[in-house]
């Protein structure tokens, strides 16, 4: 299930062990960062975010009294996290409302044009839709962009069977390439034409 | 063309209409295909040679969006919880909570502060502040008789006196530590390097009656945030 480094580490951070926890950052901070992209708003930065979590994570994983939960007690963290910047965010985005209700949002990240190829815009996309998922699609999908991570690492942070995780992903990629493929007929207005 | 299959206990939590294929498809770009997935796969292959074109398409989609969460999570790899230890409670995690542009923010507060409150502020005392080493003072402003004396930190650079800020900071119990660094824009020089704009962020410990007594109006990107303050003890209808 978890990796014998892994479980070391989990035990010596519910010890209190600052070593331990340090090193179980450093497992754990890469998805714990896809998780926090998936759910946080788009002008919250990601850098803030992860912050936080390390934060809580220092502070509180010695209060987990089972060092196997602490996966999905960072998966809660993150998302919590998330969420809780994307209130503040309302809240900060009323003082720059336009008066008729609606809010400025601030740019995304994602969006700002970059210098690069083809492939770099197709990615840029690809997350853009892959964020707008419903969250149980979301989510393993943001995680399985993540290299090296496995179906059961996956399944373990979001305390699913192995078979949902392979089934959401499935629908999740359907969904994208039906999106993608929405978005390409769109903006190929002749091609369409000439199809019809 | 792509048929729903009705899968074994193993796959029962499949549902609406996934097909096999999209099922072996996401296991061979995930890397998870057994080589019976692969020799099921190669005979619907066999059966639609657009199975292949479908494979290639969903493992070229993957690669894309791959790279681009790696490229954005990669800002992860700055930060440490080693560096956090020290500080886990108590205003870090208030800070921490309110984002980085709070600390920011407080710093600018608490230079602008140190020039209100004039000489003592500045004044740097103690083994560990750089003026140990004698910076040379001078007078600024005000009329004849009002002249403030205050140190002229000229002659160092700023790094210097920087760090020597930090250290007298932490000795007087007011700066409680130092978060990374934002990055905030970099443009290049002609000489192939680059100029990088990037804001310092100091945690302090401030103690104040009223929240709104630090006077945080915008965060670094001057967008105006709210302080809350408590409700005065009174009805809605009376505060109206």
């Amino acid at each position: 299930m978890h990796s014998p480094d892994e479980r070391r580490f989990a035990t010596g951070a519910v010890l209190g062990d600052q070593d331990a926890i340090t090193a179980l950052w450093r497992v754990h901070r890469r998805w714990i960062a896809a998780i926090l992209l998936a759910y946080k708003p788009r002008d919250v930065e990601l850098e803030d975010l992860l912050q936080e979590v390390a934060v809580k994570m220092v502070r509180d994983v010695h209060r987990l009294k089972d060092p196997g939960a602490l996966r999905p007690w960072l998966r809660a963290v993150a998302i919590n996290a998330a969420r809780t910047a994307g209130r503040r965010r309302k809240v900060r985005s009323q003082v720059v409302s336009t008066g008729d209700g609606r809010i400025l949002d601030g740019p995304d990240e994602a969006s700002i044009p970059g210098e690069g190829d083809g492939s770099r815009e197709e990615g840029r996309r690809l997350l853009e839709i892959a964020r707008a998922l419903p969250a149980e699609y979301r989510e393993p999908l943001m995680l399985r962009a993540i290299r090296g991570l496995s179906y059961r690492q996956i399944a373990d942070a979001l305390e699913l069977p192995i078979t949902t995780v392979e089934t959401r992903l499935a629908r999740a990629r359907r969904m994208v390439r039906e999106a993608m493929s929405e978005a390409t007929t769109e903006h190929s207005p002749g091609l369409a034409e000439d199809k019809s | 063309m792509n048929t729903s299959i009705s899968f074994n206990n193993d796959d029962n939590a499949f549902e609406d209409g996934l097909t096999r294929e999209e099922i072996l498809i996401g296991r061979v770009t995930d890397g998870e295909a057994s080589p019976n997935d692969w020799a099921e796969l190669q005979r619907l292959a066999r059966q639609d040679a657009g199975v292949l074109e479908r494979l290639a398409e969903a493992q070229r989609m993957h690669a894309a969006l791959e790279q681009t969460v790696e490229d954005r999570i990669a800002i992860c790899e700055l930060i440490e919880a080693r560096a956090l230890h020290r500080e886990s409670s108590g205003v870090l995690m208030r800070i921490g909570t309110l984002g980085g542009w709070a600390a920011a923010a407080a710093l600018g507060v608490m230079w602008w502060t140190g020039m209100q409150q004039g000489p003592q502020s500045l004044q740097p005392n103690g083994s560990s502040n750089v003026a140990q080493h004698g910076p040379p003072a001078g007078t600024v402003g005000g009329e004849e008789g009002e002249a403030q004396t205050i140190p002229v930190f000229d002659n160092y650079d700023p790094d210097t006196v920087y760090s020597g800020y930090l250290r007298s900071g932490m000795k007087h119990d007011r700066v409680v530590g130092v978060m990374p660094d934002k990055f905030i824009n970099y443009r290049a020089n002609d000489d192939g390097t680059f100029e990088v704009l990037i804001v310092r962020q100091i945690v302090e410990r401030r103690q104040v009656n009223r929240l709104n007594q630090l006077d945080l109006q915008a965060d670094e990107l001057g967008n105006p945030f709210l302080v809350k303050e408590p409700m005065p003890a009174r009805g809605r209808r009376d505060a109206m």
